[in-house]
């Protein structure tokens, strides 16, 4: 479904991607692990369509309609109704504009897409509350303002939420698992489970192999200096955890 | 030529008053940013309308009036609108205040105005909506007297063309509460100068909410003077100017006593080549001690032509107190746009729905219920 072939990006002229070549299908889960500064957050970003990011040669295809369509051209939001789901490092605090306004507004931005009738204010209330158990949320969090005063773990299990709610194609997490507490790993691990299936994929962008034992995968790539230099399974991952990114650092340098 | 000297040409105008004016100029500290020769360039005759007031009853009772046209006595909820008495008209024009020597309120005196009393008649405290309505192209004099309120809350509306000219005055009573809403809706080049001043005796509470929708130029002078303790004076607004639309607002809160609080954020939402400007003073007297004032001014420009002028001031003679004021100034969040797009929310929405975001801030000031949703749909 997602087909990224000899990506090159700049941001602001530094070339921090130097030729990536990367194949999702559905079903799947990758990890893109990787020391600090390697690309992983640029890398997806590219795939989400920041427009800060500049792709300068290759290609990203996604699958649009049962066909292998370059995205170059799609803006964003595009990109996110065509079911392309990036979860933040960071999410942003949005004063003034609630949770539930947000939710509403974006999963109504998908539906106006599939053609589909837009639901009313009190059904998708309905809706995101049986979503909320899974991730230990309580219905306080629809009417705070999006993010604002919420803690680390609670704006990451804001983000599964909100990936849950739009059932995304492919989701893209970035460090979905950094900051967190053993238990808030666990109930945002036990969140993106949920969304598992043969039709969906995952690419969990991390820092750390802890998440991994949540969450498996089913292929590790290794991302330094903007280019994959090793792809595994999930062995690999244990590999790294016990002897750490050097070893394969040293093979190509 | 400016307005004033066209008007000089009108007869309904009190020539000799309006002569011993002179239309302040940029030079003058309170104007330095409104330019009014150039921004307020032509003359209006004063209203002819005949139309006589409508009652309308929404979801709040409502009273519509036409150009200048006001006689007699209305009852709205538990307000009673009337013609103001003489006595009470001499005692506006001996009126002295902190903005009471100024042009603006100087040129309300100079050509016919109708002069309304509001009155709280019982204690069911029912909010009333006044919408004033200009039709013409034609200038109308409003001064808005309060008397006598007990815990009242009255949205004034103004739309249609023209100018309108406003003057809002009264004190709140020991113990007494009054909210006031101004919202002006005008048309795209209409003028709309309001000046309001109110004072607050012990335990009393006055609150305003200000918002500013359409119109060509909008000066307002508003002030308020806390005279007894444990007043609180609210004092907000907000100001989406677009187009050539130009904003001005001075404010200027006295505190005269010890131990009372003021609160203002005043929010702009300025697009195109529009231009925001807010001037307010804290002024806390000698004395008065243990008061607590809040100012703040924030300003979003959604252009690279926007413009926004703040000047957040504080004149502290007292020590002892609690005093903040702040102000900024910036553009949406490249960030924040990303974060909706990310969710396939269109730009164009998001912007709408972080600007929206950015004002409802101040409408949520509104303390009545009804007003505050009539305010939410209004805008």
């Amino acid at each position: 479904m997602l087909k990224v072939s000899d990506v090159h990006a700049n941001v602001d002229d530094n070339q921090i991607i130097k030729g990536i070549n990367f194949e999702v299908k559905p079903g799947e889960v990758h990890a893109i692990m990787g020391p600090n500064g390697s690309g992983k957050s640029t890398f997806s970003k590219i795939i989400s369509g920041h427009p800060d990011y500049e792709v300068t040669q290759g290609s990203v295809q996604f699958d649009i309609n049962g066909k292998m369509t370059d995205i170059a051209e799609l803006e964003a939001s595009d990109r996110a109704r065509e079911g392309i789901f990036l979860g933040f490092q960071y999410p942003v605090e949005i004063p003034g504009v609630t949770n539930i306004t947000f939710m509403h507004e974006a999963f109504n931005a998908l539906c106006e897409h599939q053609g589909a009738d837009i639901m009313s204010e009190k059904d998708f209330r309905e809706y995101v509350k049986s979503k909320l158990p899974t991730l230990e949320m309580n219905e306080n969090f629809l009417d705070r303002a999006v993010n604002e005063g919420f803690s680390g773990g609670e704006k990451k299990k804001n983000e599964i939420l909100q990936m849950l709610l739009l059932n995304p194609r492919l989701a893209l997490l970035d460090e979905t698992d950094s900051g967190l507490d053993i238990d808030a790993l666990k109930t945002v691990a036990k969140g993106v489970n949920t969304l598992r299936s043969k039709y969906n994929a995952i690419v969990l962008v991390t820092h750390y192999q802890r998440l991994l034992d949540y969450i498996q995968p089913d292929f590790v790539h290794v991302l330094y200096k903007g280019r994959i230099i090793k792809s595994g399974d999930k062995s690999l991952a244990l590999e790294l955890e016990e002897k750490g990114y050097d070893w394969l650092i040293e093979g190509i340098e | 030529m400016s307005f004033l000297t066209e008007t000089l040409k009108l007869k309904e105008f009190n020539q000799t008053q309006l002569k011993e004016l002179e239309l302040p100029t940029i030079k003058e500290e309170s104007w330095k940013y409104t330019n009014l020769a150039r921004l307020y360039p032509h003359a209006f005759s004063v209203s002819t309308e005949t139309l006589e007031p409508q009652r309308d009853s929404g979801d709040i009772d409502t009273l519509k009036i036409f150009g200048s046209k006001f006689e007699g006595e209305y009852q709205l909820g538990s307000l009673k609108l009337r013609a103001s008495t003489e006595a009470e008209v001499s005692k506006f024009n001996e009126r002295s205040h902190y903005f009471s020597e100024e042009f603006l309120s100087q040129l309300i005196n100079t050509a016919p105005t109708i002069f309304i009393s509001l009155e709280q008649t019982d204690k069911t405290n029912t909010a009333a909506l006044v919408e004033f309505h200009n039709a013409k192209e034609e200038q109308v004099n409003i001064v808005l007297l309060s008397q006598e309120v007990t815990d009242q809350a009255v949205m004034f509306k103004f739309s249609g063309k023209g100018q309108y000219h406003v003057h809002a005055l009264g004190d709140v009573a020991q113990n007494k509460s009054f909210e006031h809403v101004f919202l002006q809706d005008m048309d795209e080049a209409g003028i709309f100068l309001l000046e309001s001043h109110y004072e607050l005796a012990r335990d009393a509470r006055y609150s305003q909410v200000i918002v500013q929708k359409g119109g060509a130029l909008t000066r307002l002078n508003i002030s308020a003077k806390l005279n007894g303790e444990n007043a609180e004076a609210d004092m907000h607004g907000l100001y989406t100017p677009k187009g050539k639309t130009h904003f001005d607002v001075s404010s200027y809160i006295e505190h005269a006593a010890p131990h009372n609080y003021s609160r203002q954020v005043y929010k702009g939402i300025i697009d195109d080549q529009s231009k925001g400007i807010f001037a307010g003073k804290v002024k806390v007297n000698k004395g008065s001690l243990l008061i607590a004032a809040e100012q703040l001014n924030k300003n979003l420009l959604l252009t690279p032509k926007a413009q926004a002028f703040s000047r957040p001031q504080m004149e502290i003679d007292a020590d002892d107190v609690k005093c903040a004021h702040g102000s900024t100034t910036g553009q949406l969040s490249e960030k924040e746009l990303f974060y909706f797009e990310s969710r396939g929310i269109r730009r164009d929405k998001a912007r709408a729905m972080l600007a929206q975001g950015f004002a409802m801030d101040v409408i949520l000031k509104t303390k009545n219920e009804s007003i505050k949703n009539m305010l939410i749909k209004s805008l």
